[in-house]
């Protein structure tokens, strides 16, 4: 998602982790984590996908990715999955290692809840669903975002609501998922904010699809975009 | 019902009344909630708590239950298992035919809606009245419970006054306390007619053979101690084995339930008084099976106290109607597959966005979004459409040269479309789909 729709919240994560003085490796030939086929029900599918995942990260020192809704699939789910051995191995050393959604990894690991970003502008927060249930991070972008001096912070209402994207739940209960993302844009529109953001593409593409089919020019960036600005 | 999951969602999203009662409601029980937890910790602490006694109960259910039915036995219940939702609707209308009962009244019961009792009894010429409010509403607006512990929720003080107008005859009013008034007006004289008083039972406890039934409005107490019979229908897992147990329960069913430190009422029956006669339905319907399963077994740990249709987002939107079974939100979208199995239930696991809400919110710490996600697993894969569309994803997803190559061949198309999105079926009807970005290496400092 984050190669193919929204390359820049990629470069930006990269950037935020080189100005810490990380070295950071973008593994060749990476594809998806295969939650689409597993949260469809596909064993088979996504046990493949999964091992893919697992040869083409082994040997890292820490996974992080900006999106706490992958980072879930591989720490919390991958367990579920018939995988062969090796790809067990490998599973558990990156678990004991780390696989880090991109906050968690600087406020909760790095200890990092303050850059100097230069970002300008009334920013509204989506909490995405998977980063506060399933991996346990309840403030940390939000840290991250408040503690930027020239970042105006617009109040959410019913920001821990789920936005309605739900993966192929979009796709299968269509009709649902879009009055649920609509009622999530309605509370972005009250919100007054000029900027959107949250730490899960997906998320953001689903809220962001309803803002821009109704005309809105409320901007919809990765919490990387603005933490790297001016780094 | 002859609808499908798909038209009862739409009936319902395009209802902006709808809409608007299940929001206002379901978010007025949140922020109680909230409110009482507002320290994470104990809330997890208590709920730890919680969920160990249940896991307890629960994988020593055959043990309790003799327990418990010996002890109900003893201070001069009569105790019945039904295996079936038939044989519990047989014996609870044997029990009334034997007596020559042809009028009860009935406390607020989601089993009885699970074995379908009232239509049974019904044609079976016994006149049935709910005295719950929330239920009293329901019966007289023909329609059925839309949530566990508010069965009209789905229903505004101006839909209600307009009910009550016409079939009460009392001027319209949204006033909640003049229409409470009328109904309980109705309702007195309806105690004292009735043959037998119906209710369910929130737990037992195994050691004393009490029943535990709990409530806010007081008619459960008038249901079961004004007639001289007390029928109690109850799920053959709502067992505790004492009262210290039930102290904890009390504390997370009510704020749970309703944001309430304490219930208005817990009624604690031991044993029937001089005279009268209290018949306990021990029911399984499918809960044997359940406790079989060894995935699916922590489900019976439920109590039934609606947190996770409150905090949930499908819930709210879609409301309980749309599950098409006594129970609706996370936990009926669980249930209905697994105890009613009907084909068309097997699509109720995918209603959900798994964003996790009802298992934070569960007071038994049910992991009810892992569950939905581990029945879409045991699914039979029968559409075709979807079957090739996730061969094909698999297919791209692990080979660099096909994702790359499919990558490519999408760039070259979407030059050639106009507009600003991708013209995606389903998904561009009504929401805008980003193109792909122009350039895009995940290679591109793989070896720097």
């Amino acid at each position: 998602m984050v190669a193919e729709f929204f390359p820049a919240a990629g470069e930006a994560s990269c950037r935020i982790l080189e100005y810490l003085g990380h070295e950071v490796v973008i593994p060749e030939q990476q594809t998806c984590c295969g939650q689409p086929a597993y949260n469809s029900g596909y064993t088979r599918e996504s046990t493949q996908i999964a091992e893919y995942w697992l040869e083409r990260f082994a040997g890292a020192d820490a996974v992080v990715a900006p999106s706490g809704s992958c980072i879930s699939m591989v720490r919390n789910h991958y367990d579920a999955l018939p995988l062969n051995g090796s790809s067990q191995r490998e599973l558990h050393r990156l678990q004991e290692r780390g696989i880090w959604e991109l906050s968690e990894f600087l406020v909760q690991q790095l200890g990092v809840d303050c850059l100097p970003s230069t970002f300008r502008g009334k920013v509204a927060y989506h909490q995405s669903c998977h980063l506060r249930n399933e991996l346990g991070v309840l403030d940390a972008p939000q840290r991250l975002l408040k503690n930027i001096s020239g970042l105006e912070w617009a109040e959410l209402q019913d920001a821990d609501r789920c936005c309605g994207f739900g993966g192929t739940f979009s796709i299968k209960f269509a009709e649902l998922s879009t009055v649920m993302a609509q009622a999530k844009a309605d509370r972005v529109m009250e919100s007054g904010a000029e900027v959107l953001t949250g730490a899960d593409i997906s998320c953001l593409m689903n809220i962001e699809g309803i803002l821009k089919k109704r005309g809105k020019d409320i901007r919809v960036l990765h919490l990387a975009e603005i933490l790297a600005e001016g780094l | 019902m002859t609808e499908t999951l798909k038209q009862r969602i739409h009936k319902a999203v395009i209802n902006p009344r709808l809409q608007e009662n299940y929001r206002r409601a379901t978010a007025s029980a949140l922020v109680k909630n909230r409110i009482r937890f507002e320290t994470p910790a104990l809330f997890e602490d208590l709920r730890q708590q919680a969920h160990d006694i249940r896991a307890h109960v629960v994988d020593n259910l055959h043990e309790y239950i003799d327990q418990a039915e010996a002890a109900m036995k003893r201070n001069g219940m009569a105790v019945y298992r039904a295996a079936t939702d038939e044989d519990a609707r047989r014996i609870i209308h044997d029990i009334l035919k034997e007596r020559n009962i042809r009028d009860i009244v009935k406390a607020k019961s989601m089993l009885t809606e699970e074995i379908e009792l009232n239509p049974y009894l019904e044609a079976r010429d016994i006149f049935i009245s709910e005295t719950d409010l929330g239920e009293y509403i329901i019966q007289l607006a023909g329609e059925k419970p839309s949530h566990i512990t508010a069965p009209a929720i789905h229903k505004s003080a101006a839909e209600i006054g307009a009910l009550f107008e016409e079939k009460l005859g009392i001027p319209y009013t949204e006033d909640e306390h003049l229409l409470t008034e009328a109904a309980r007006n109705t309702l007195r004289e309806r105690f004292l007619e009735a043959g037998a008083g119906l209710s369910g039972g929130n737990f037992i406890l195994a050691d004393s053979g009490s029943l535990v039934l709990v409530e806010n409005e007081g008619n459960i107490r008038l249901s079961v101690t004004l007639p001289r019979i007390h029928i109690a229908v109850v799920g053959m897992e709502k067992l505790l084995p004492d009262r210290d147990s039930l102290a904890l329960m009390m504390e997370l069913l009510s704020y749970s339930a309703t944001g309430q430190k304490f219930p208005g009422y817990m009624n604690l029956i031991r044993r029937p008084e001089k005279g009268k006669e209290i018949h306990v339905i021990l029911v399984d319907n499918g809960r044997s099976r359940l406790h079989e399963d060894a995935e699916m077994r922590v489900l019976l740990h439920c109590i039934r106290c609606g947190a996770c249709l409150n905090s949930c987002p499908v819930y709210q939107h879609v409301g309980g109607h749309s599950y098409g079974w006594a129970y609706p939100g996370p936990i009926g979208a669980l249930l209905t597959p697994l105890m009613r199995g009907r084909p068309e239930d097997d699509e109720l696991p995918f209603m959900s966005t798994l964003c996790g809400q009802c298992s934070a919110a569960c007071p038994v710490k049910i992991p009810l979004h892992h569950l939905l996600l581990r029945l879409r697993h045991r699914r039979k894969k029968n559409l075709l459409l979807w079957n090739a569309g996730m061969k094909l994803f698999k297919w791209g997803a692990t080979s660099p040269t096909v994702y790359r190559g499919a990558m490519k061949i999408v760039r070259i198309l979407q030059v050639l479309l106009p507009g600003e999105g991708l013209p995606l079926p389903v998904w561009s009807r009504t929401k805008y789909f980003p193109k792909f970005a122009k350039k895009t290496d995940p290679g591109r400092r793989a070896d720097a």
